[in-house]
């Protein structure tokens, strides 16, 4: 086990690398930041003094040293547009996404468990059907529509939860950007649970219990979920990092003030160092969240060894 | 009758002395700031409070927090501010500013002074990023203390407009910064944690979510009604719009998407203020041979470098659709940029398709010619740029020419325009409120300008005339000529003046005053709905 998390570990180096290469040379594709931070009227002077200042006057070979030593320094350079280191940005605003991110784990969870198994022992019936259904929109809305839509019903008309804006530690101000951002991944969760529930359902183990005269309600939440919930349970380390990176939409839309955001300001701004910093750390916890939901499966599932026979 | 004149004698002094002892006992004292005002805003920039580190976005938090040199009412009108008046010497070489006396700053730093002037402008004087330091290093030769309250800008060359540029379209840019203070704590605090002399101070700041401020109970200009304001970062326009429906925010300037749908709304006002932007298209690749990007054969080899074809384009378009359609009334149709005085007694240009392809055909185009159209907004605040641009493209295609509709970003029509590769493209161009005509005319009409829109050797020889012209009549006849050019060159093709909207919850507040400089809101004279009447020197 060791030697196989040593070897993804070096792997996951090689892939960053990879990918910083391929993140640098996309951003310097999109424009030159000095059109966007200097003013109108801002003489050649005055471009060459801040291509200057800021670097952007040297090769791209040399400028990409820049940009790996930074990283490896561990200050990640300066925001062009913030100016301001860009670890201390992506930090400050890091823990605004997380909290988002979480609180959507915890939606996808709370919908797609118990429907995704009512689905599955419901099968071809109108539980099935509706399950189903609520599955295919989850996955055909898209999510600034949804977002609008949610806004418009619970806060304008019915008046229960505000608007927008980040409450901090008010769960009000959470419920509906946890949905909006929740709700496709939770159509995915919610189909993953019901196939992987209707699997185990026609396991041997599965009728044994119920020939032992099991009731009907122990065989489905306690033997045939439990097994279930492997890949559930894995592909839930997977859905977190995506709703870290997938939360753009969302925290705009909601005015939360997250990492999401951040890299679309960074974008508008074509503020190269912060957009690399924001991909590089959704890259590295890509990378490191396989990694472990990898090693949990070995925990989870016995079967599964990664030693070299 | 006697001892009867004795008691109404002693009942008037009892009255007396009871009015002169209620300011003592607090019945009549002054107002103070009351309750919390939420405005929501689309972006706050880099969140920061040093001018010359910052970029003009972030004026709507400086104006609260600082003062400035002068300020102007809706109509543009000058009012003192932290400058009583200034005064050009009769040479035009020193531009002269009177300071107002004993206004302090925050938290106990002193008293704003001739020395904080000096060190502003000379901070931004340096700056790469703010839009005042293009003025100073063009026209300042030095900054003089004169005394505490005076202090002089001696000018490389008469520069009649310079007090315009530097304190007053762009007065936002331009806030009078703590030398104290900044050189006690250093950049990286004073950003961040501000002492400036205005009515607010910085409180609170949660980046990227909002900023919390807190009135001063006395100031100088004008003591707010709230005594808190938040500004809150909502860049999402539909949920502005739901925010001030629910209550969370008060006010909120919105765009032409969500007017139908607040102006419904029976506690939301939404009104047309003033400022706001003229948009207006350029012809591409009229460089000429004194630009260094000027290339032979490349530029002005356009159909449009012929002013009839000029003239055509424009009149093939109906500006009154465009503001009914697209802005929903809250514009108006423009004959030139409102940058040039008298505009306003202009004829407005014609909506004429029938003479447009005479005109056309006259210039030797009678089956029209290939161009394109970038589709694109400029401005991330108006999106609504890019589709007026669709929509002139058909204009232009029902007098005959073959269009393309090239959808862009922003920076790809920086890029091209700058580098000299507009030449075949009519792209979109706005400019927002300015008191002098000269900053827009280098930006977009003089050799070498970085948003280059036309240029001609005409329009330059008149722009020179009218720039070293020290008297004011031979000035103003001078601009007449550069305006008369404008329009009857058909320079560019003027579109529409689109005013800004901004809405709120006259329950909560009422209307307050307006000025054309852009992002210097007033926020700090916004009345609660039943009015507390706190301190004000003079209503803008």
């Amino acid at each position: 086990m060791t030697r196989y998390v040593a070897v993804r570990l070096l792997q996951g180096v090689i892939t960053l690398l990879v990918a910083s290469v391929i993140i640098f040379g996309l951003t310097r594709l999109t424009g030159n930041p000095l059109d966007v931070i200097l003013p109108d009227d801002a003489s050649q002077e005055t471009f060459k003094a801040m291509a200057e200042h800021l670097g952007l006057d040297r090769s791209l070979p040399e400028q990409y040293m820049m940009f790996l030593k930074s990283i490896l320094a561990g200050d990640w350079g300066n925001s062009i547009s913030f100016q301001q280191p860009v670890k201390d940005l992506i930090l400050s605003r890091f823990p605004a996404t997380l909290k988002l991110a979480a609180a959507a784990v915890v939606v996808s969870f709370f919908i797609a468990l118990p429907v995704g198994v009512l689905a599955a022992v419901k099968r071809n019936k109108w539980q099935d059907m509706v399950a189903k259904g609520f599955a295919i929109l989850g996955q055909s809305i898209p999510t600034f529509w949804l977002g609008i839509v949610l806004i418009q019903a619970f806060a304008v008309e019915l008046g229960w939860l505000p608007a927008g804006g980040y409450g901090g530690s008010k769960i009000s101000h959470w419920i509906l950007p946890a949905v909006t951002l929740g709700y496709h991944s939770t159509a995915g969760l919610l189909r993953l649970t019901r196939s992987a529930m209707l699997d185990t359902l026609n396991t041997d183990f599965v009728r044994l219990a119920r020939i032992k005269g099991v009731s009907e309600r122990l065989v489905i939440w306690r033997h045939a979920l439990k097994n279930a919930l492997i890949p559930v349970v894995t592909f839930s380390g997977v859905l977190f990092v995506h709703f870290l990176m997938g939360s753009v939409v969302t925290e705009t839309i909601f005015a939360w003030p997250g990492v999401g955001r951040l890299s679309y300001q960074a974008i508008r701004k074509r503020d190269f160092p912060l957009i690399q910093g924001v991909v590089i750390l959704f890259v590295g916890l890509y990378i490191l969240f396989n990694l472990i939901v990898d090693i949990c499966y070995c925990y989870l599932d016995p079967r599964i060894k990664y030693e070299k026979k | 009758m006697k001892a009867q004149s004795k008691v109404i004698m002693g009942l008037i002094m009892s009255i007396v002395l009871l009015l002169m002892a209620l300011p003592l006992l607090g019945v009549c004292a002054e107002p103070k700031p009351e309750g919390t005002l939420n405005v929501a805003v689309a972006s706050i920039s880099q969140e920061g409070f040093l001018a010359d580190l910052g970029d003009i976005d972030q004026g709507v938090a400086w104006v609260l927090v600082y003062d400035y040199p002068l300020y102007s009412n809706q109509k543009g009108d000058i009012l003192p501010g932290l400058a009583e008046r200034y005064e050009y010497s009769k040479d035009g070489l020193t531009l002269t500013l009177f300071l107002r006396k004993g206004v302090p700053w925050q938290e106990g730093w002193g008293e704003v002074t001739a020395d904080d002037f000096k060190y502003t402008y000379d901070r931004l004087g340096r700056s790469l990023s703010s839009v005042l330091a293009s003025p100073l290093r063009a026209s300042v030769k030095s900054i003089e203390v004169v005394n505490r309250y005076t202090v002089a800008f001696h000018l490389k060359q008469p520069a009649p407009e310079l007090w315009g540029n530097l304190f007053g379209w762009v007065t936002s840019s331009g806030p009078i910064m703590c030398k104290k203070y900044i050189e006690a704590v250093g950049d990286d605090k004073a950003k961040s944690k501000p002492i400036g002399s205005g009515p607010y101070r910085l409180v609170e700041h949660k980046p990227g979510n909002y900023m919390k401020f807190e009135a001063s109970d006395k100031h100088w200009r004008v003591v707010p009604e709230f005594k808190y304001l938040f500004l809150r970062i909502v860049p999402e326009e539909s949920t502005r719009a739901a925010m001030l429906k629910t209550g969370e925010i008060d006010i909120a300037p919105i765009s032409v998407q969500s007017i139908g749908d607040l102006r419904n709304h029976p506690e939301i006002t939404v009104k047309e203020r003033s400022g706001g932007y003229m948009l207006f298209a350029c012809f591409g690749g009229m460089f000429t041979p004194a630009d260094n990007r000027f290339k032979e054969g490349v530029h002005r080899k356009d159909p449009w470098a012929d002013r009839r074809v000029r003239e055509a384009m424009s009149m093939a378009i109906d500006r009154q659709a465009i503001v009914k359609s697209v802005y929903k009334g809250a514009a108006k149709p423009m004959p030139i940029c409102w940058t040039l005085e008298g505009y306003e007694k202009l004829k407005p240009i014609p909506y004429d398709p029938g003479k447009a392809k005479r005109l056309l055909a006259e210039a030797g185009y009678p089956k029209g010619f290939s161009m394109k159209v970038a589709a694109v907004s400029i401005w991330d605040a108006a999106l609504e740029m890019g589709q007026v641009m669709e929509i002139i493209a058909t204009y232009f295609q029902d007098i005959g020419l073959k269009v393309q509709i090239v959808p862009m970003d922003k920076l790809e029509l920086l890029a091209m325009s700058r580098s000299g590769k507009s030449n075949g493209f009519v792209f979109p161009f706005h400019e927002g409120y300015k008191f002098s005509y000269s900053g827009y005319h280098y930006q977009r009409f003089a050799p070498g300008g970085t948003s280059p829109c036309f240029q001609s050797d005409e329009l330059t020889a008149l722009i020179n005339k009218y720039e070293t012209e020290l008297n004011l009549q031979k000035r103003a006849d001078s601009l007449g000529k550069v305006r008369d050019y404008h329009y009857n060159e058909s320079v560019t093709i003027p579109l529409v003046l689109a005013s800004p909207l901004w809405a709120w919850r006259h329950k909560q507040v009422r209307e307050w005053p307006e000025t054309p400089v852009p992002r210097n809101h007033y926020l700090e004279y916004v009345r609660h709905a039943q009015p507390l009447n706190t301190w004000r020197a003079y209503t803008p």
